[in-house]
Order: C-alpha cells, then sequence, then structure tokens
C-alpha cells in the first residue's frame, strides 16, 4: 500500500526510472538475442545436415581421399561431389561481390546441406540459378532476373531462380559462395572450364567442433603428393558468420548494463531524496507503528515494480525489435534468423535487474533504521554542514547568478557526484560508440589492420611464375604503390596463407618474401625475422602450444618428417593468419612454395580499379586474374557498417534520452526540495530566468566533469576495452584512433543538451510563486 | 499633503475552491502615502495578507489597477513584478524566510547584488544596516538556523532595506517571536520609518499595530474604516486607547 502510494505520488518520476530500466533490459535481451546467434547457426546446421569438415580436392585424389575421410574413425557420415570452382564477380542490381564461386549441379542426391529453397522459386531448367541467401538481401533483385557471373574470366548469364540456406559456402564474409544450376548446363560449364573441376569431401564426424584430429591426420596423409590441401570446417564458418553480429552484440551489451548502472544510481538518489521529502510522513508511519522493515521494504518494493514493468516493457520491446536487428544482421549471417520468444532468457535479464534494484534500495533504504520517530516528524536533523560557507558573497568576484549556483553546487555534493557520474558512463559510451562508428565506417584502415593484418588492395595471380620478380619490380615501380608483396597461390582467398604445422598444432601462415617491406606491419611484441630460421607466431598459437618469444619451436613441413627448428622472434595478432614466416623457409621443411601472386599496396587516394586496367594493359599476358580487394572488403563490411550506424544512432538516442531522464529526474526533485528557497527567492525580485540559470549552471560543472573525465577516460582506454571485448577473436592488442575532434564535439554537444535540458525542466520554476510560498 | 506612493481602483481578488467563489478584495480603493507607518488590522481570515501581496506585486489581482508612484503594476508579468518587486520593495514575513543554505550576510548580500553591481557599496552598506540592528559581527557569518529567530527577523528586515526600498511590506512580523524579540523588530522598523521609510504593515497583534500611524480595518474586502494615530512615541500613553477604541468602533 505504502509502495502504491509512492509511486502514485510521484508518476512523473515513476516514468522516468521505468524508461531507464525499459532501456536497459531492451538492449541487454536484444544483446543476448544476438549472442545466441551462434546456438542458432549450429541447430540449423544440424537441420541442413550440414557438413561438420570439407575440403577440396583435385579430381586426381578424389578416390583416394575421400576413401581416407570415409574411414576416419570419427567420421560418422562421408560424402563427394563434384563441383566447379574459381574466382569470379557476380553483381546483383549494382552490388558487386568479388570471390570465388563453387558451381554445383542441383541434385537430390546431396545428403549434406542439399539446396534448400527459401521464398519464392522457380524449377530449375535451362540456366537457372540458385544463389545463397545473403546476395539476394539489400537489393530489388527479383525472381526470373537475368544474372552474369564472370567466372573463371568468362562472362557468364544465369537467371535468377530461387535462394538457397547455405551453410558452408553462403556467408558474406567467407568469400567462397556455392551456386547450383541445373545438372545439363552444369555438364556444359563442366566442358567450358575442365580446369575449374575439383571434387568436394565433405564429412560429418561424432562431433561437429572436433575437426581438428581429422585435419590433422589428412595433412600428415597428403602433404606428400604435391597438390595443396584446402579444407575447412563448420567452425571456421560459424566464425565468419557470427563475429560480425558478436561484436555490435558486445557492444550493445555493454551499453546496456551502463544504462542498467545509470538506472540503479538514479533510484538511489531517489530514495535518498524521498527519505528527506517524506521524513514527516516516514515519522507519522513509524509514530503509528510501522517497523523499519515495513517502510524499507515498502521502498523496496516501489522500485521493484517499477523494474518489474519497465523490464517487462523493455523484453517485450526487445522481441518487436529483435526482427528488425535480424533483417540487419541478414547480410552478414547468411540464414534466416528468426528467434523464439526465449522466456528462461528473459526471465534471468528481469531478475538480474530487479535483484541489482532490489539489493540498491536495499542497501539505501537502510539509513531509515537510524531515524528516530521524533526526529523524523519534527522533519529531520538538518545534514547541512556549518563548516563552510562556499562562495561567500562578500568575498568572491562574479555573475551573482553563478556564484548562487556554485554554492548550491557545493552544497549538495552528493547529487553532484550522481550526476557526475551519470555523465561520466554517458560520455564514456559515447566516446567508445564513436570510436567504433568512426573506425568502421568513416575509416577503417585502422579496424582491418587490427582484424586482418595488412590487407593488400589488389591482388594479381601471374600464370608464368618465371617472370614474377619482373612483374613485381614493375609494379612496385608505380608511383602509385606503397608495397608489393610475392605470396603463393595456394590460397583460394586472395589473403594469401598456407599451412605449416608448428609444435604439432596446424597454423596458417603468411609467407613473407621480404620483411623489410612490411617494416610497418603491425607487430604484439618482439621484431620480424631476420634470419631463415625465425618465425612470428600469432598470440593466441603461443598461449595454445605454450611458447613464448625467443623460444625454440618445430615446425613440421608437408611430407610430414621434414622438420625445422625455429625461433619466435615475435608475435602478432589477426583472424587471417596464425603467424608469418620468410616464404623462403618453408622450403627448408620441404614447402616449396610457388611464388605465383603479388599483394599490391596502393596509396590512400590511388582507385584499384584504375590500377588494375592499367596494370593489365601492361602485363595481361602474364597476369591471369586481379581483384580488387579494397572493393571485396569494402562489400564484406558493408551489412556492419549498416549495423554499427543502427548502433550509433541508438547510442545517440539512448545517451540523449538518458541525459534527458535523469536531469529531469534530478532537477524536478531538487525543485521540490528546494521550493521554499525558490519562492523566497522570487519573492525577494529574482526573475524566473535567473532562477533556471541558477539551477542549469549549478548542474555545469558537475556535467563539465562527468563529461571530460568520460571522455578521456573513453579517449585514452578505448582499445584496452576493445581487445577485452574481442579478446575471445585473438585480438590482444589494438591501436584504434579515437578522433579527437569528434570527442570534443560530443562533450560539447553533450554539455549543450544537459544546459538546454536543465533549462527547460527548470522552466516549472515559473510555476512556482513566491505568493503561494507565504500563504502555504 | 501627503503624496501617494501605492493606490489601488477598484481592485479586486476572487479564489476558486471547488466551484466556490471567495470574493476577498471586492471593488478596493486605498492609497498609501509615502512615508506612512501604515498597518492593516482586521479579523482572521479577512484578506490583509492578500491585499498586502496584491499590493506589493506578489500576487495578481483578478480585477482593477494597483498604482505604484504613478505606475500601473497591475497588467506586470511575473519576471516584470519580480523586477518590480527588488527595485522598489521591501519585504518581511511572519516566518523569517532566510535562505538556509546561506550565511546570514550572504542572504542580505544576494538580495543587493540584484540591485547594485557595486561589491563594496553593498558590502558597506549591508554591515551598516546590521550593526543598526543590533546584529554584531558573530551573527553575520552564521546560517538562518544557528541564531535566535528575533535575529533572524532582524536580517530579514536588514534584508528588506538593503535595496533602499520605496516601500515595505510586512506580515506579521513579530507573529512567530516571543514579546523581547517581538519588540527589537518592531523597534527597528520604527527606527526606518522614522527616518522617512514608508511601511505597510498587516498584523493582528495591539501592541505592533499601536507603532503605524495610520491604521486601517479590512473587513469583508473592503477598507471599513481608518484611524490617523499620529507619529509613534514609546511615551504616547493614550495610543493603546485611541487604537482600542477605533478598534471597538469596527466590531474588533
Amino acid at each position: 500500500m505504502l509502495a502504491v502510494a509512492n509511486l502514485r505520488k510521484n508518476k512523473s518520476q515513476t516514468f522516468s526510472i521505468g524508461v531507464l530500466i525499459l532501456i536497459s533490459i531492451m538492449l541487454l535481451n536484444i544483446a543476448l538475442t544476438m549472442f545466441s546467434i551462434t546456438n542458432f547457426f549450429d541447430q540449423r546446421a544440424e537441420e541442413l545436415n550440414a557438413p561438420h569438415w570439407v575440403s577440396w580436392v583435385p579430381p586426381e585424389y578424389a578416390a583416394e581421399r575421400y576413401a581416407f575421410v570415409r574411414d576416419f574413425p570419427t567420421v560418422v557420415e562421408a560424402e563427394y561431389g563434384w563441383v566447379l570452382f574459381s574466382t569470379g564477380h557476380i553483381e546483383i542490381q549494382g552490388e558487386g561481390r568479388s570471390g570465388a564461386f563453387i558451381i554445383a549441379p542441383y541434385t537430390e542426391a546431396q545428403r549434406m546441406n542439399p539446396p534448400y529453397l527459401i521464398g519464392e522459386s522457380l524449377p530449375m531448367v535451362g540456366d537457372a540459378m540458385y544463389v545463397p541467401h545473403f546476395m539476394t538481401l539489400d537489393s530489388d533483385i527479383a525472381i526470373g532476373d537475368e544474372i552474369i557471373i564472370d567466372f573463371g574470366g568468362e562472362e557468364l548469364p544465369f537467371t535468377l531462380a530461387g535462394a538457397t540456406e547455405e551453410i558452408m559456402f553462403g556467408a558474406l564474409m567467407y568469400t567462397q559462395w556455392r551456386i547450383y544450376v541445373s545438372e545439363s548446363r552444369f555438364d556444359a560449364l563442366r566442358n567450358q572450364f575442365p580446369d575449374s573441376e575439383i571434387v568436394l569431401v565433405s564429412a560429418r564426424l561424432e562431433e561437429a567442433d572436433e575437426t581438428f584430429g581429422l585435419s590433422t591426420a589428412y595433412w600428415e596423409e597428403f602433404m606428400t603428393e604435391g597438390a595443396s590441401i584446402q579444407l575447412t570446417s563448420r567452425f571456421r564458418m560459424r566464425e565468419a558468420r557470427t563475429s560480425g553480429v558478436l561484436l555490435p552484440a558486445m557492444l550493445v551489451a555493454v551499453f546496456s548494463l551502463i544504462m542498467l548502472i545509470v538506472g540503479v544510481i538514479v533510484i538511489r538518489f531517489r530514495i535518498i531524496n524521498g527519505i528527506d521529502e517524506g521524513m514527516v510522513n516516514m515519522g507519522v508511519q513509524k509514530a503509528m507503528g510501522y517497523r523499519n522493515k515495513e517502510i524499507i521494504l515498502s521502498l523496496i518494493l516501489q522500485f521493484g515494480l517499477i523494474t518489474v514493468v519497465g523490464g517487462v516493457i523493455g523484453v517485450l520491446a526487445s522481441h518487436v525489435a529483435i526482427p528488425l536487428v535480424s533483417g540487419l544482421i541478414a547480410p552478414l549471417f547468411g540464414l534466416i534468423w528468426r528467434p523464439a520468444f526465449n522466456m528462461p532468457l528473459k526471465m534471468i535479464t528481469l531478475v538480474a535487474a530487479l535483484l541489482a534494484v532490489a539489493i540498491c534500495s536495499l542497501i539505501t533504504a537502510l539509513r531509515i533504521r537510524k531515524l528516530h520517530p521524533l526526529t523524523a516528524l519534527r522533519g529531520g536533523i538538518s545534514t547541512h554542514s556549518f563548516k563552510r560557507n562556499p562562495f561567500a558573497l562578500d568575498k568572491s568576484r562574479g555573475s551573482l547568478v553563478l556564484l548562487l549556483a556554485l554554492k548550491n553546487l557545493l552544497m549538495n555534493k552528493k547529487q553532484a557526484l550522481m550526476v557526475s557520474l551519470i555523465i561520466f558512463a554517458v560520455a564514456f559510451a559515447s566516446v567508445g560508440s564513436i570510436a567504433v562508428y568512426y573506425n568502421i565506417i568513416v575509416n577503417d584502415t585502422a579496424f582491418m589492420r587490427v582484424q586482418m593484418g595488412d590487407v593488400a588492395d589488389v591482388w594479381l595471380d601471374i600464370s608464368d611464375t618465371d617472370y614474377i620478380a619482373d612483374v613485381r619490380a614493375r609494379v612496385a615501380a608505380r608511383p602509385e604503390v606503397i608495397r608489393v608483396e610475392i605470396g603463393d597461390s595456394s590460397g583460394v582467398t586472395p589473403l594469401s596463407v598456407t599451412s605449416i604445422i608448428v609444435n604439432g598444432l596446424t597454423i596458417r601462415v603468411a609467407p613473407i618474401a621480404d620483411f623489410t617491406n612490411i617494416a610497418d606491419y603491425p607487430l604484439v611484441a618482439g621484431r620480424f625475422p631476420h634470419h631463415d630460421n625465425e618465425i612470428v607466431i600469432g598470440v593466441t598459437t603461443l598461449e595454445a602450444i605454450g611458447v613464448q618469444l625467443g623460444d625454440w619451436v618445430t615446425v613440421t613441413g608437408h611430407d610430414g618428417e621434414t622438420q625445422g627448428v625455429f625461433i619466435v622472434t615475435g608475435s602478432t595478432q589477426s583472424t587471417n593468419h596464425e603467424g608469418m614466416i620468410y616464404a623462403g623457409s618453408l622450403a627448408l621443411v620441404g614447402n616449396p612454395m610457388q611464388l605465383s601472386t603479388l599483394s599490391v599496396r596502393l596509396l590512400a587516394d590511388a582507385d584499384p580499379d584504375d590500377f588494375i586496367k592499367s596494370i593489365l594493359v601492361e602485363d595481361g599476358d602474364i597476369i591471369s586474374d586481379a581483384i580488387n580487394i579494397r572493393s571485396m572488403i569494402d562489400e564484406m563490411l558493408a551489412p556492419m557498417r549498416n549495423i554499427f550506424r543502427v548502433i550509433a544512432f541508438a547510442v545517440l538516442a539512448t545517451v540523449t534520452t538518458v541525459v534527458i531522464l535523469v536531469l529531469y529526474i534530478v532537477i524536478k526533485t531538487t525543485l521540490l526540495r528546494r521550493r521554499r528557497e525558490l519562492g523566497i527567492q522570487k519573492a525577494v525580485g529574482f526573475t524566473t530566468l535567473q532562477l533556471m540559470n541558477q539551477i542549469a549552471l549549478g548542474f555545469i560543472p558537475t556535467i563539465l566533469l562527468g563529461a571530460v573525465s568520460g571522455a578521456v577516460i573513453g579517449y585514452l582506454r578505448f582499445n584496452a576495452i576493445f581487445v577485452v571485448i574481442l579478446r575471445g577473436s585473438g585480438i590482444v592488442q589494438a591501436n584504434l584512433p579515437v578522433p579527437f575532434a569528434w570527442t570534443i564535439g560530443m562533450c560539447i554537444a553533450l554539455i549543450a543538451l544537459s544546459y538546454t535540458v536543465s533549462m527547460l525542466v527548470a522552466w516549472r520554476i515559473r510555476k512556482i510563486s513566491a505568493y503561494a510560498l507565504v500563504t502555504e | 499633503m501627503k503624496k501617494t506612493i501605492l493606490s489601488t481602483v477598484k481592485l479586486c481578488k476572487t479564489f476558486s475552491n471547488g466551484g466556490q467563489q471567495q470574493h476577498v478584495l471586492k471593488n478596493l480603493d486605498v492609497e498609501i502615502y509615502a512615508g506612512d507607518f501604515t498597518v492593516i488590522m482586521g479579523p482572521s481570515g479577512a484578506g490583509k495578507s492578500t491585499l498586502l501581496y496584491a499590493l506589493s506585486g506578489m500576487d495578481k489581482p483578478t480585477m482593477g489597477t494597483i498604482n505604484f508612484s504613478d505606475k500601473d503594476i497591475s497588467g506586470f508579468s511575473n519576471d516584470k513584478l519580480a523586477v518590480f518587486r527588488r527595485d522598489n520593495c521591501g519585504f518581511v514575513f511572519q516566518q523569517t524566510y532566510l535562505l538556509d543554505n546561506m550565511s546570514i550576510l550572504d542572504n542580505i548580500f544576494a538580495c543587493g547584488l540584484l540591485v547594485s553591481k557595486n561589491r563594496n557599496d553593498i558590502v558597506a552598506r549591508a554591515k551598516e544596516i546590521l550593526t543598526r540592528f543590533n546584529l554584531d559581527k558573530a551573527v553575520w557569518h552564521k546560517f538562518p538556523s544557528q541564531v535566535s529567530g528575533g535575529e533572524g527577523q532582524r536580517a530579514g528586515i536588514a534584508r528588506a532595506l538593503i535595496n533602499n526600498p520605496k516601500i515595505i511590506f510586512a506580515d506579521e512580523p513579530t507573529g512567530s517571536l516571543n514579546s523581547a524579540n517581538g519588540k527589537a523588530v518592531l523597534d527597528a522598523l520604527t527606527a526606518v520609518n522614522g527616518q522617512g521609510q514608508s511601511i505597510v504593515m498587516v498584523t493582528h497583534d495591539i501592541q505592533s499595530a499601536q507603532r503605524g500611524n495610520r491604521i486601517l480595518y479590512f473587513r469583508d474586502g473592503v477598507i471599513f474604516g481608518e484611524c490617523l494615530l499620529g507619529e509613534y512615541k514609546s511615551d504616547d500613553t493614550d495610543r493603546a486607547g485611541r487604537l482600542k477604541n477605533f478598534l471597538s468602533e469596527m466590531g474588533w
């Protein structure tokens, strides 16, 4: 009853706190639902009977390798299928996508992840083609439209006949995409591209993620054959699809927790002020026989009810928002994700918030126990400190309004601290959002370096490797070229990597012809190799094999016998590779590399397409393929950028809402508490504007302190926090720039917003009349 | 001929309460003269304070005009009234109504600095007034809750005087004080009136009312009667009797 009476009495403040809780619970639920995407992926993959492990095998080795996989102890099911495989390009409604294409025949014989059509489709006849689901998103393309695929240097016309739910080869971030054509068309294409034929050997294991044993045995068995070994796993596919979702999910989760903390701080503030405002009422209640625990319980109940109502609405709001989130991440995720209403998860978030609020309310309300009924009836003991009279008007200089504002500020230090803490949290979260927005949407160079290391702008495949050094020299001599790195052709992605075994663990390493070319490549620690027997290894790999810088490791080559001992000179981080080694060193362990690709880094203002056109004119006869990696990465990052645009907007909207709500609650409480004082000031001649300014200016130093400290900590510690968030992805060091001007701009905007909101809320002072005060 | 500092023409003030209308001031015509110590008396609940606050621009009338030094203030906005009050009026309330988060001195400065930017002048003037009202330095830097009721009320008078107001409005200034403190406050008011300060005071206390030279009896929304007591002299033994006679004529 007491709780309900309190709720009725403070409707607007109840509403404001409810909205804060609503926002935090909504964001937390959205984040947690986004985290559940990995489980959904696994579940959907199982429903589609998707393989756990796939290898691309040259046709001549297919039978042998298939037999090996089929008979491997932990493999429960294996199959193979003929496909055509080549790099290429597809244009859909102006959206270009470059990558590697796997053209497969549409056949019912495929058991693992058989083509599963989504939505409207046409029969698979003639030049019909089914593409992965994500390719039809974010475009106006319709079933029946013509699509041209540049495959193996030839332009192939198809009719879009449908979209498939594809587990292994249907992710934007993993640039190998399977498209289905009719069996007759496939046969025709086989004749047209005989060199592109490969066999996909797929396997399902006892445990989906335990592909390591099979991969290692496969390497050891077939590395001597001379043919390249390419394989992938569902684990890697899941990473490719979900990594772009988990980063924003993590940011949303962190932001939601900040909002929850803000909500709890505001509740604490309201309880403390509520005790002051309702002191006499509490005295009456105590005099009537209410026990302390009953009064305390009423406060816990009051804010518990707000949390439950706000939380339930937040849960429902998150459920409404999830389809929007799902649509946003669909291009990244590539599967149709319609998360069900996860009641246990929702309940957990609700109970966690309720617990936080209850504990805060209990701790804050305990002070009621010390309140004697008589003291309370007399309105309590003035808690004002008589020791100091800050900004004594006879000694201080400056505007009267400002001096009075500062006086009030110093006499309400706890309130000032609370506002500062909240603005600190808001500013800190804003700087984080600004930094993420800047590094993903405005200038992603540093972000890409953190994620993938040094990424080339253009990748050139040299058909006649005898001339590769000459081509490299000519390319390097071009004014728009920063550097050129020679790589091998084994990688199906243009970002060249090859596999070696280090202390028994198979890792992907980037073979580097000359480390002096990549002197500015970021290392986590140590230095690049200077000699053939030196190696740089990824931080997470070092941890996995228990090795430190300066230790020696055994590198085993493809023959499984040739070994070399290497000293670890440095550690690196990249989602693209797990180490770096001299290309020449690979020959020492029996992995002579056929260096047939050039990775070209261009000046920032150079257009990769222009460069490609120009280089093909010059060396077109020996360059078999050229890919604009810069635009390919742009295509890959486009959905991620969309997500971060929405997150930036959501953060902006939330920050604005929080500032408005918090200042509304604090200023309204202040006006109530200082009603008498403001009435006196009005009586003696203070104008409403002067009093409004007095209130608003009283918050400015507090807001300034919170905004500046939040911005400074955010500015200085953003990278450390970013690393903590991405530690699971193997990122241990980041040096992402936080735009200084944007940070300053955010501080100014926050202060201006706070001042404006303070003035608007304080405008209700006009309703306090001096007459009402003296006649009360 | 005394100069009129404040006058009203057909002043009305009506309150609505649950659909019921209560007419507190009914077409009231009254003049207040410069230099007078005007006392408004009347039965409890007659609306004496309502009249005082309407005259002082603290509250707006429902109808009618209020002329202050020939300027109609009845149509002023709230902010214009605030500026009017700070420039022309001083207030002494029944409760001290000092700002309790400021020292006594700061309470007076806060008022003075509203009008004058000359800080030194305000400091000197505030200290002079406080000293005049027997508020020594030990009191200046105390907070209102640390001083006695009488000291607080005298500080309130000092605050009312800091801007050299044309008129002081006092609403039951001794109502919450013991007799000794009440006398000190009345002495203070009498003293400033003696220096030409116009004062309008509402009271129901005969001792306080004797300090006025002009008594207005307010009843049923109008000025029911007027009594001129002449300049206050402490040895005027007949003053109380004249006032009592007047009041009994008014039905007090």
